[in-house]
């Protein structure tokens, strides 16, 4: 299956050599989880603060039993603030 | 020792006292809001003699505590109606600490037509009469101030719109760079114009820095609370790297960017006003990602934007703006937007209530979506130069709805609502709702637990929760106005225990006094009720502590979120 993933501010860094942007598309197993996503591109999970699945938040303790589905957008940021 | 300074502008006299004993322990915001609660009748006009324009540095201010240099200033807000406190950083908060000057009052207005000045030393403060300076942007008029001086001197003024008393019109404050920091909102430019001053000038010379009364017990203090700020992730790394305008990315994903006047939550050309993207632009053409507002600032989330050729633009280039001029009014244009931030210092108008009135404009079809080159135009020669249509635009975007018949009209007590849609963020939408100021983010930054993971999660689309993290991030900013520091402490201050005990420690060894938490809260309390009082005594009843009618009825994509709160569960933010 295939999810749409977006690393922002300094986690860009992790993304797949010569990625374009911020965004990367990603044909998962059935099953996969927001945890082994990350990993699987070696994304500290120390520095994901703040996760988005469709625009809606996925807090800390959730990463590794969320199950990511078809078309899912995945956003990770690091600690990161403003006003 | 401390003392008020009165300027009276009805006979041009000035006068020195002793502070007030209820005045003692008050600095910052607690001070300006109580001063203007006890001496400004609350249904006066705000641009009569009645009015009172207040500065002052906060608790802290003058000492060696990191990001203490903020500067208050409070009146009756011609904007809203109600009570108005904005802070800025720059460096006259910093002068005015160090020579001993609690607060500084201007009251009065001239009988005559003439335009003044102020300046303060240790030894004197003279008022003069200005006709060069008239009529000039304020960067020309720093510099020109600076060089009359020959020195370094703070500054607050107001540029063109000031003069004008239009009703977006700031105060400006120059920073140690010579650039510009705004006393941003709710119209205090348009009081200090009232009032016929162009601007006030600081020369500090002679003093010597502001001494806590327990030393060895304050610089413990300083030392850990400045590592607080350091360790945070946010106010030690995030804010330096990226500045604010870090949030264009995470609003849209989180489907709360306001685009197109509040009719999305998303905006497709995010990327190109991102954050990521100005940083990578700021160094690509040499300029400064990092930058501190005022002298002391450790966290340096301002920054010096420049143009293609590497020459200067703007500084100081906030979110709020960015998004304002950016997704609200359709510009995906980052240059654009930057030599618009110059403009709006330079003529000193309060680039978010104009950045909002651009999106209604756009709505009445004043100029087209987009069209950023028409806007830059409306604001270098209307808005600047006072057309008839100039000063309709300057007078913000609930009067553009007003002249042109729109109904979609952002604003809450007459105040453009800011970069977040209080429909998916349902948190900034109760302190839009509640605050003393009007729509106003910092009154009680709700984003950090909404969308930013600081101080906890609290689920940004449910109503649960949100009145009473509104109410206590309300108090304790209140709380942190009054004490000179600059509101991104609270970042630290929500995650590490150890920052706000430290500061407190550095109040108590300030003072030799022995301040708990729960007085600090009270602090808090104290200075919303004494605000809130003000507003009812103004007429601003609890119908006006409401949102805009279309944020009940308009769903916002993509979430189709909508604004739900009752009366009832709103007024109950008032319970404390």
């Amino acid at each position: 299956m295939k999810i749409t993933l977006r690393l922002y501010a300094t986690l860009q860094d992790y993304l797949p050599p010569g990625t374009p942007g911020n965004q990367v598309e990603l044909d998962l197993p059935e099953g996969a989880t927001i945890t082994e996503v990350l990993e699987s591109l070696s994304v500290p999970l120390a520095l994901a603060h703040i996760v988005m699945v469709k625009g809606r938040h996925v807090l800390k303790p959730q990463l590794a039993e969320r199950v990511l589905l078809a078309g899912d957008e995945l956003a990770v940021w690091p600690a990161i603030g403003g006003g | 020792m401390d003392r008020i300074v009165r300027i009276n502008m009805s006979d041009l006299t000035t006068s020195i006292e002793p502070v007030p004993a209820n005045w003692v322990g008050l600095g910052g915001r607690a001070l300006t809001s109580t001063v203007v609660a006890e001496e400004v009748p609350p249904t006066c006009h705000a641009l009569g003699a009645s009015n009172k324009l207040v500065f002052a540095p906060g608790l802290l201010t003058g000492t060696s505590a990191a990001n203490s240099g903020r500067l208050s200033a409070g009146a009756k807000s011609p904007l809203t109606g109600g009570i108005k406190e904005c802070n800025a950083g720059g460096t006259a908060a910093r002068m005015l600490a160090k020579l001993g000057i609690k607060a500084l009052i201007v009251e009065g207005m001239p009988k005559d037509d003439k335009w003044y000045s102020v300046h303060v030393t240790k030894d004197a403060i003279t008022i003069q009469e200005e006709t060069e300076t008239v009529g000039l942007g304020n960067y020309c008029l720093v510099r020109q101030v600076q060089a009359r001086f020959g020195k370094p001197v703070g500054i607050m003024s107001v540029g063109p719109a000031g003069e004008m008393k239009m009703l977006s019109a700031n105060i400006s404050v120059v920073d140690p760079d010579v650039h510009i920091r705004s006393l941003g909102r709710g119209g205090l430019g348009a009081v200090m114009g009232s009032k016929k001053i162009k601007f006030i000038s600081i020369d500090d010379a002679g003093t010597p820095p502001v001494m806590p009364k327990d030393m060895v017990r304050f610089k413990d203090a300083a030392r850990i609370f400045a590592k607080t700020l350091l360790d945070h992730p946010v106010s030690g790394q995030g804010l330096t790297t990226y500045g604010t305008n870090i949030l264009v990315n995470i609003l849209n994903e989180a489907g709360g960017l306001p685009t197109r006047n509040f009719t999305s939550g998303q905006y497709a050309a995010h990327d190109k006003i991102s954050g990521e993207t100005m940083h990578d632009t700021i160094v690509a053409r040499g300029g400064q990602p990092s930058h501190g507002c005022h002298p002391g600032c450790q966290i340096q989330c301002s920054q010096i934007y420049n143009d293609k050729d590497g020459k200067y633009l703007t500084s100081g280039f906030e979110y709020e703006t960015i998004w304002g001029l950016g997704a609200n009014c359709l510009i995906d244009n980052l240059d654009d937007i930057a030599e618009a931030d110059n403009i709006m210092d330079d003529i000193g108008v309060d680039s978010i209530e104009t950045a909002v009135m651009f999106g209604v404009a756009m709505e009445a079809g004043v100029l087209p979506w987009s069209d950023s080159k028409e806007m830059l135009r409306l604001l270098r020669e209307e808005i600047g130069k006072g057309t008839p249509l100039g000063r309709i635009l300057g007078g913000g975007a609930g009067q553009v709805g007003r002249v042109y018949g729109v109904t979609r009209v952002p604003v809450v007590k007459n105040q453009g609502i800011p970069a977040y849609d209080p429909r998916s963020v349902k948190g900034i939408g109760v302190t839009y709702a509640m605050a003393t100021m009007g729509a106003d983010h910092t009154s009680g930054y709700a984003i950090a637990t909404n969308i930013l993971g600081v101080g906890g999660h609290v689920d940004p689309l449910s109503k649960v929760g949100q009145v009473e993290l509104a109410r206590n991030l309300q108090i304790a900013t209140a709380a942190i106005d009054s004490t000179g520091m600059c509101l991104f402490i609270a970042f630290p201050a929500l995650d590490i225990p150890e920052c706000l005990t430290s500061l407190i420690e550095m109040i108590n060894a300030r003072f030799d006094i022995a301040l708990t938490g729960d007085d600090v809260t009270a602090l808090g309390k104290s200075v919303l009720k004494i605000e809130h009082k003000f507003n009812l005594e103004a007429g601003l009843s609890k119908e006006h502590d409401r949102l805009p009618e279309f944020f009940s009825k308009e769903l916002l994509p993509p979430h189709n979120a909508i604004w739900d709160f009752t009366p009832e569960e709103l007024d109950a933010f008032w319970d404390f």
